[in-house]
């Protein structure tokens, strides 16, 4: 079976942090904090800046940072004009997001309470529709290859990079447009999920702290694209970094509550790295999950030690939710931007908030400030090696193994 | 709902226009002979417009009366008919 690794060479983010994954990365690094009043809003980005009046019009906020992030990894792999450079119809894209137009579906609700059918906007479906990000893709940068979206809550775009991985080994693709984004910041999800006992009373973010009462909701998103390897060499692109391992597991005990024994995250955890063909001692750093929760702080610490053993107490793991809080589908792709930035540094940025670690949870969580990551080793590849974990509602744990 | 008699197609044209601009299109390219692809005007402006129309006017489009439709002027043209 093609265990190669997939080439990464673009990447775009826009997050609470600003606009690009540069942004994501060195403020985060630096300890920069998105979050305000509870919550990681875009605050900073204006659809307009970036697309025209009818394009703003025809999308919803989560496909506009699809837009513009895409943009921006279009650009920085070399795509001229922000077109594939490759046969389109061997381009690929798929892409996570957990709810979709959620506002616009409210809005519209109410429209057919208040009027009736006929003043429902024709345009509702195709605005709202979680897969409308991919087809507003196709039409920018011209690729013809199959599409879609994958909905698997906070797991989605981990999912959806791990499928783009697996389109390229199986040549069914010669790239893949990945990520994914979420942007449903509107009162009714927000209390659906503050009633679901999942969001921070105070709305302070502090993954692993004694402190910790939930997650914080953000919105944002990240694209990246993969390539082979091969073909990025043949056209003289540059290669940021591997996506060289995905592996996926389901918990299959509670519709929200992860497994506390993190044994079946631990399973991801294991089958990511064997994927990649690599040792746990190769591990040089995790991103974590890390949501600030009860329970997922508590879980992921034991699945890290179930699954990498002694080894997980002598690396950094960190979570970039502390500054840019949960993007639900635009989640993972976030991280694996983050996760790769931060090997092509050679530092692990610190998970902010964090003073007083809860008893048990014993990892280095990287409070303060970041932490230097090792140079690789002298006889390997060149390259560290991190984990991106992503654990979601549903019990659908998603790894992937990234390389710089 | 009934067609509103009393409506001219200077209003309706004016309407349409209007309607087209908020939907994105530039304001200054609108002149007749424009076609629709230049416009960037597709089929779902046209089912946004429809919407319009019946509301605002009593009127029922059919979008078969659109199959030979290339400009704007011919877009109007149809519209205006229906008043007739």
């Amino acid at each position: 079976m093609n265990k190669q690794p997939a080439a990464i060479t673009g990447v775009g983010a826009v997050t609470p942090l600003g606009v690009g994954a540069g942004t994501l990365f060195e403020r985060w690094r630096d300890g920069v904090c998105g979050l305000e009043d509870g919550l990681g809003e875009c605050r900073d980005f204006d659809a307009s800046e970036y697309m025209s009046r009818k394009q703003v019009r025809r999308t919803e906020r989560f496909v506009q940072f699809g837009v513009v992030a895409a943009r921006e990894a279009a650009e920085q792999a070399g795509w001229e004009d922000g077109q594939t450079p490759c046969d389109p119809h061997r381009v690929a894209c798929v892409l996570g997001v957990s709810l979709g137009g959620t506002q616009v579906l409210f809005d519209q609700y109410q429209t057919l309470e208040e009027k009736g059918a006929d003043a429902v906007w024709p345009l509702t479906i195709p605005v709202s529709m979680p897969n409308a990000t991919p087809a507003v893709l196709a039409m920018a940068h011209g690729f013809r290859g199959e599409s879609r979206a994958i909905a698997s809550a906070c797991s989605s775009s981990a999912q959806a990079i791990g499928e783009g991985v697996r389109m390229l080994r199986q040549d069914e693709a010669d790239a893949v447009v990945v990520g994914g984004s979420e942007a449903c910041l509107t009162p009714f999800i927000i209390a659906a999920f503050k009633m679901a006992g999942a969001l921070s009373r105070s709305g302070d973010c502090r993954p692993f702290d004694e402190r910790r009462d939930g997650f914080v909701m953000a919105e944002g998103g990240g694209i990246l694209i993969l390539e082979k390897p091969e073909l990025v060499e043949a056209r003289g692109g540059e290669i940021l970094g591997y996506v060289s391992g995905y592996g996926s597991s389901t918990d299959g005990y509670h519709l929200t509550a992860p497994a506390e024994d993190g044994r079946i995250c631990a399973h991801a955890i294991r089958s990511a790295l064997a994927d990649a063909g690599r040792r746990n001692e190769e591990v040089d750093y995790v991103n974590a999950h890390g949501t600030s929760t009860d329970a997922n702080d508590r879980a992921e610490t034991n699945a890290l030690k179930v699954a990498l053993g002694e080894h997980a107490y002598e690396i950094p793991v960190s979570s970039t939710k502390s500054v840019v809080g949960h993007s639900i589908g635009g989640a993972g792709a976030v991280e694996a931007i983050a996760t790769l930035l931060a090997l092509r540094a050679r530092q692990a940025p610190p998970t902010v908030g964090l003073e007083f670690p809860e008893e048990g949870l014993d990892l280095d969580y990287v409070p303060g400030k970041a932490a230097t990551l090792p140079a690789p080793d002298g006889d390997g590849d060149g390259r560290l090696v991190a984990l991106s974990n992503s654990f979601a509602f549903g019990g659908h744990n998603a790894v992937l193994v990234i390389e710089a | 709902m009934v067609l509103k008699t009393s409506t001219t197609p200077e209003q309706m044209g004016t309407r349409i226009l209007e309607a087209l601009v908020e939907f994105g299109a530039d304001p200054d390219a609108m002149h007749p002979d424009a076609t629709l692809e230049s416009l960037e005007i597709d089929s779902l402006d046209m089912f946004e417009l429809a919407q319009i129309l019946h509301q605002e006017f009593g009127i029922e489009v059919n979008p078969d009366d659109f199959e030979d439709v290339a400009t704007l002027g011919d877009a109007q043209a149809v519209l205006v008919g229906y008043l007739k």
